[in-house]
């Protein structure tokens, strides 16, 4: 009798370590399976969130693209269908001047219309400079950047200290993207950070070149500025990508601020 | 066999008196953290009542009253750990729960008072069932976002499965001390037990290493 019991006895306790086995095996393959579902879900969001941001670059890139075309095109357009007719109707009323025959009346109000037209021929000029430097295109970046800072330091009280390198190894595009940066951030310098002192340098080397970018404006918490950016910034950001080039920005209220960009030639 | 038992649970002892320090010395630096007072406070309850239980069982006298004490602190500590991780709505269950098992308990000891010392199998089981539904929650939560105190959660979904089967069959075994083979079944609930405190550990490590990135 006694043995029975026993034998019963052993036949439970097997069958508990059994299932104590089997649990163990259960729950670790369970927290197993969650561990290598969760790496598997993990990895998924980070390759759409990374080619969310690629979307979103291409896009910025697109549209950076387009903008300088259609600034091409509209300077372009600017000097070949309303400058040149300026300067036939300018032409056309110096003849009619030399003319002795007509009244004062008509001679004023030909000197008029010269006055107009020469305005407006320096105008639209003026517009076709700005949406594109013809100074880069013939004589490159540096004079394009020094006729740009002179500009300024004559139009307001900014004092720009700069020491330029020419980038000949870079494109024409790319140069524009430099000149671009350079137009946004002086232009960011002067209206938000009330500059008075700018120092810009662009050194280069063999395989890279660097562009230092100094103010003594207001500064701003890069924080905030990352968090809500500006087209402004944005427009920065997207070129310096264009250029394969990192951006270091380090401003503190109240000290001014400095932007970074180093680029290498290879890429 | 009696000697490796006998060490296993001062290792089980030794560590459960690590762990509490840790997460104590924690907790006292991070005043703010919620979820760290909850764990301290869990390691060191039950550090305590191991300790007691094992200085009574020592001096060969009933310990099992001490067990009342370890399941119902740990159900209520280690509920609100995970409701401090858990969304509103599950937050809300945690809530339910925590109700309806102190309830019943209440109810159970009101009519039948002598359980007290004894192993109560339907409080073993109600107490320690909820937590392996909070512990696979919070598994599941974790399968998209940063997973939270991974090795703690991994440690009582294995540990609480495979003890609240010993700890229900407890009774039985007790009844038959002097059968090696249930020694044997003794020492793998203290296995596993020094298995769920170095998760423990390892977790306590996480939190203190300075690379915080986890997948």
């Amino acid at each position: 009798m006694e043995e029975v019991e026993l034998a019963s006895q052993e036949q439970i306790i097997n069958a508990l370590v059994y299932s104590l086995i089997f649990l163990v095996l259960i729950t670790t393959g369970l927290i197993l399976f969650f561990h290598y579902s969760r790496r598997k879900i993990v990895q998924k969001e980070l390759e759409k969130a990374a080619i969310k941001l690629e979307n979103q670059q291409k896009i910025l890139e697109t549209s950076i693209a387009i903008q300088e075309r259609e600034r091409k095109r509209i300077a372009q357009d600017l000097h070949d269908a309303i400058s040149s007719k300026l300067n036939i109707i300018s032409l056309s009323t110096n003849v009619l001047l030399v003319d002795k025959t007509i009244n004062n009346k008509q001679r004023k109000t030909l000197e008029q219309i010269l006055d107009i037209t020469a305005g407006t021929l320096e105008s639209s000029r003026k517009i076709a400079h700005d949406l594109l430097p013809p100074i880069l295109d013939n004589f490159g970046l540096k004079a394009a950047l020094e006729e740009l800072f002179e500009e300024f330091t004559t139009n307001t009280n900014i004092n720009i200290e700069n020491n330029i390198e020419e980038l000949s190894k870079l494109s024409k595009t790319n140069q524009l993207h430099i000149f671009r940066i350079i137009q946004e951030l002086i232009n960011n310098s002067v209206r938000h950070g009330e500059a008075s002192e700018l120092a810009i340098y662009i050194e280069q080397n063999n395989t890279n070149f660097v562009l230092r970018y100094q103010d003594n404006g207001k500064g701003f918490n890069i924080n905030d500025v990352e968090k809500k950016q500006g087209i402004g910034l944005q427009n920065i950001k997207s070129r310096v990508k264009i250029l394969n080039g990192t951006l270091k920005t380090e401003s503190t209220k109240n000290s001014g601020s400095q932007f970074i960009i180093y680029c290498n030639y290879e890429k | 066999m009696k000697i490796i038992d006998a060490y296993l649970e001062y290792i089980g002892i030794a560590f459960i008196l690590i762990n509490a320090c840790l997460y104590l010395s924690s907790y006292i630096i991070n005043k703010k953290n919620v979820t760290l007072f909850f764990i301290s406070s869990y390691l060191s309850i039950s550090a305590c009542v191991v300790i007691a239980s094992s200085i009574l069982a020592y001096l060969k006298l009933n310990n099992l009253h001490y067990s009342h004490i370890y399941f119902i602190s740990q159900f209520m500590f280690l509920s609100l750990f995970y409701k401090t991780l858990f969304t509103s709505n599950q937050k809300k269950g945690v809530n339910f729960l925590i109700f309806l098992v102190l309830l019943t308990l209440i109810i159970q000891y009101i009519k039948k008072p002598y359980l007290i010392n004894q192993f109560n199998l339907f409080e073993i089981f109600i107490t320690s069932v909820p937590l392996i539904i909070y512990s696979i929650t919070h598994l599941y939560n974790s399968l998209n976002k940063k997973g939270e105190y991974m090795f703690l959660n991994s440690g009582v979904l294995l540990y609480l499965t495979t003890s609240t089967l010993i700890f229900i069959l407890g009774d039985y075994l007790s009844g038959h001390e002097n059968n090696t083979a249930i020694t044997k079944i003794w020492m793998i609930n203290k296995v596993l037990y020094i298995v769920y405190l170095i998760l423990i550990l390892v977790e306590w490590k996480k939190l203190n290493s300075p690379h915080k990135s986890r997948l």
